[in-house]
């Protein structure tokens, strides 16, 4: 959790970069690989041996992004992947890539609702909140919905840490703590 | 108490039917760490500082430090049932404890929670722990005495309503038990007390309130307990809703009394929150904002003009002045006085009442040094009668402790040292005084008188206690017209004066002690 604060900068640099030479859509590939890379459990072993020197594994990890995106990463792309390895962050890119998408967003304003509902929610409500939503926060709303049964009812719906609970959980356990309290 | 079935599902049918569930966006949070009571929480973008914190199992934690990406909190009580990744909500209230006329007569703990098993306390409102203290404009100056029925405190370093008198001594020098004669002294004057012990044992609090019981002070008296086995985060808040519980009294027009025993536990659970809590230390590894943790608290002890109050209450209250009155304990070590918190609270407060450890072990109790207590505002609150008579008394002691190192040489010295030093001894004697035997004002003035009139002179050093014992049951036996008319309202003239000597002459030639 404690990576957000490391992982804030290199995301602040990387979005100044993309808007400067319009290559947004690069940058985000090359953090979603990035972090499919870092995810890997092999991966994690040969960045964290000390046998390996940092430049060995900084060109190892560009390569490998190389295939996987199937295309030579830009001057810009490779020195990034040199200065996160040079500093050992190779692990704050999963936190990298979601301020990256969170800042595009606000720069679309577009705003992406987590949506977790008690069973699986029909086209027609899903488009009832995503219109609701849109109404309350005047943005581009996209959503995505997971279950989760122990809900019983209702929704909650998260953007970050605002949460809007709405779900028979939460007005069963408030219950219970007014009738505790008087 | 019979419980009725009927009433208790009504109780419910109506809770229930009353319940309302706001929708709206919550803050919240998720515990990254927990360390003796602090955990640091990520999320929370909007918490505010001192934001009351909801934690699962009905826990609640307060916000104390908010950093980039995480806060710092305290959580109150219990916090073993906390773990990593438990989620935290924001409840956007400050910090608040129940105040109000039903906490009277009850020992509560810092959130305001029965700790007695008397039942639940249904107070009838809350306050915020920390308010700001109340504005140049809204004060009046001290003008009323607070009695504590101590000789010594009323006559040498009188407090007054609204006043912040520091009581500062060693371990066993008798500073809770000032304290405590002081509230005792208050059960039929209308002033209400509030009694905060910080981190002590759980056995000296229960002493205290069964004394406070025993004397009939309990039924106006609140006593907040935060024991040394509560957390540190209890400890540092009890003072301050304490003071919340007090100022409603003051903010309502009426007079309040508050014994914080002691600021020194305070200021060690402050350490230890804050050390926790990654603030940088400091001297004596007090973090930065030391000084300000007890100037903010005691700021709060005011005194407040009618005009306040009527504003406070809606108008419901006209022409009275509120008072909070402050009694701070602060514990020295080896009577080092110069430390760092002992030096910051002698500095916020109006005076101090200094306690040794020799003078309680020579007999002297309470074991206050005159030199050394000063009270900078009681002075214009002084009852006239004991303003009068004890200004001598302070003369005589200063006179006595000059020439002290003499009365060893008494056949050598001039009859004018001699007959200092045998004044300084009999004043020195007279001001011992029992604990819980709280005097009124006219049993002061009458021993005051008998010293400043030199009655004293003439009866042995040794025996002054007993004499003075003998001449105030002689007084409330025989003289009780003379009593009742200096109790009114500590008047004191000529003819005041005359009566005083004629009794006191009465008794010496016809009792004996």
């Amino acid at each position: 959790m404690e990576l957000v604060t490391i992982a804030k900068p290199y995301a602040n640099a990387i979005i100044e970069i993309a808007m400067q030479n319009n290559t947004h859509e690069e940058w985000r590939d090359v953090l979603m690989a990035g972090t499919q890379v870092v995810n890997d459990e092999s991966m994690q072993s040969f960045l964290a041996s000390p046998g390996e020197t940092k430049t060995n594994k900084a060109i190892a990890i560009s390569s490998l992004l190389g295939k996987i995106l199937d295309r030579n990463l830009s001057a810009e792309e490779k020195s990034f992947v040199d200065i996160l390895l040079e500093n050992d962050r190779a692990l704050v890119l999963p936190s990298i890539l979601s301020l990256f998408e969170k800042s595009i967003n606000t720069l679309s304003d577009s705003k992406v609702f987590q949506v977790i509902s008690a069973y699986k929610l029909s086209d027609k409500e899903k488009k009832q909140i995503v219109s609701d939503l849109a109404d309350k926060y005047t943005a581009n709303v996209s959503i995505e919905t997971f279950v989760d049964e122990s809900l019983v009812g209702g929704v909650v719906i998260k953007d970050g840490d605002k949460v809007i609970d709405l779900s028979i959980k939460a007005r069963v356990s408030e219950l219970n703590l007014q009738l505790s309290i008087n | 108490m019979q419980l009725n079935a009927s009433e208790i599902s009504d109780l419910i049918k109506k809770q229930i039917e009353g319940f309302d569930f706001a929708a709206e966006a919550r803050t919240e949070g998720t515990v990254i760490s927990v360390s003796d009571g602090i955990v640091r929480i990520h999320g929370l973008a909007d918490v505010q500082f001192g934001e009351m914190l909801e934690f699962p199992g009905n826990t609640f934690g307060m916000a104390l430090n908010l950093e980039q990406d995480s806060v710092g909190a305290v959580i109150l009580g219990d916090y073993l049932h906390i773990s990593e990744g438990d989620i935290v909500k924001c409840t956007n209230r400050l910090m608040e404890v129940p105040v109000g006329e039903e906490m009277l007569g009850r020992v509560v703990n810092p959130l305001g929670k029965d700790l007695e098993g008397k039942g639940e306390i249904t107070a009838s409102s809350s306050r915020p722990l920390e308010v700001v203290a109340p504005g140049v404009i809204d004060r009046q100056s001290v003008d009323q005495p607070i009695q504590t029925g101590i000789k010594a405190i009323d006559s040498m370093v009188p407090i007054g309503r609204g006043q912040r008198e520091l009581i500062i001594g060693d371990r066993q020098t008798g500073k809770t038990a000032v304290a405590v004669d002081a509230i005792i002294n208050q059960k039929n004057t209308g002033v209400k007390c509030v009694y905060v012990a910080i981190g002590q044992k759980a056995s000296s609090v229960a002493a205290v309130v069964r004394k406070l019981e025993e004397h009939g002070a309990m039924q106006n008296t609140i006593v907040v307990s935060a024991s040394a086995s509560d957390s540190a985060a209890l400890q540092y808040i009890a003072p301050y809703a304490g003071c919340a519980m007090a100022e409603y009294f003051r903010d309502r027009g009426e007079d309040a009394l508050i014994v914080y025993d002691d600021l020194t536990k305070q200021a060690w659970a402050y350490r230890q929150v804050s050390l926790l809590l990654k603030r940088p230390p400091g001297r004596e590894a007090y973090p930065g904002d030391v000084f300000y943790l007890h100037s903010r608290l005691l700021e709060r002890a005011s005194r407040i003009n009618a005009d306040y109050v009527e504003q406070l209450t809606n108008g419901e209250v006209k022409g009275q002045t509120g008072s909070l009155t402050a009694l701070p304990i602060i514990e020295t070590q080896g009577g080092d006085v110069s430390a760092f918190v002992p030096t910051n609270v002698i500095s916020i407060t109006d005076g101090q009442i200094f306690l040794e450890t020799d003078l309680f072990n020579a007999g002297i109790r309470p074991a206050i040094n005159a030199g050394l207590s000063v009270s900078r505002v009681g002075g214009a609150a002084q009852t006239k009668a004991i303003k009068k008579l004890g200004g001598g008394i302070r003369l005589d002691l200063a006179q006595y402790r000059e020439l002290a190192a003499f009365a060893q040489f008494a056949s050598d010295l001039d009859a004018e040292t001699k007959a200092q030093i045998d004044r300084g001894q009999r004043v020195t004697e007279l001001m011992k005084q029992n604990q819980y035997a709280p005097l009124s004002i006219a049993e002061m003035a009458t021993s005051l008188f008998a010293a400043n009139s030199g009655s004293l002179d003439d009866v042995d050093a040794n025996q002054v206690v007993s004499f003075e014992a003998a001449l105030i049951t002689y007084m409330n036996a025989n003289q009780s017209d003379l009593i009742a008319k200096i109790d009114e309202n500590g008047d004191y003239n000529d003819d005041i004066a005359a009566e005083l000597q004629a009794a006191i002459d009465d008794f010496k030639s016809n009792h004996t002690w």
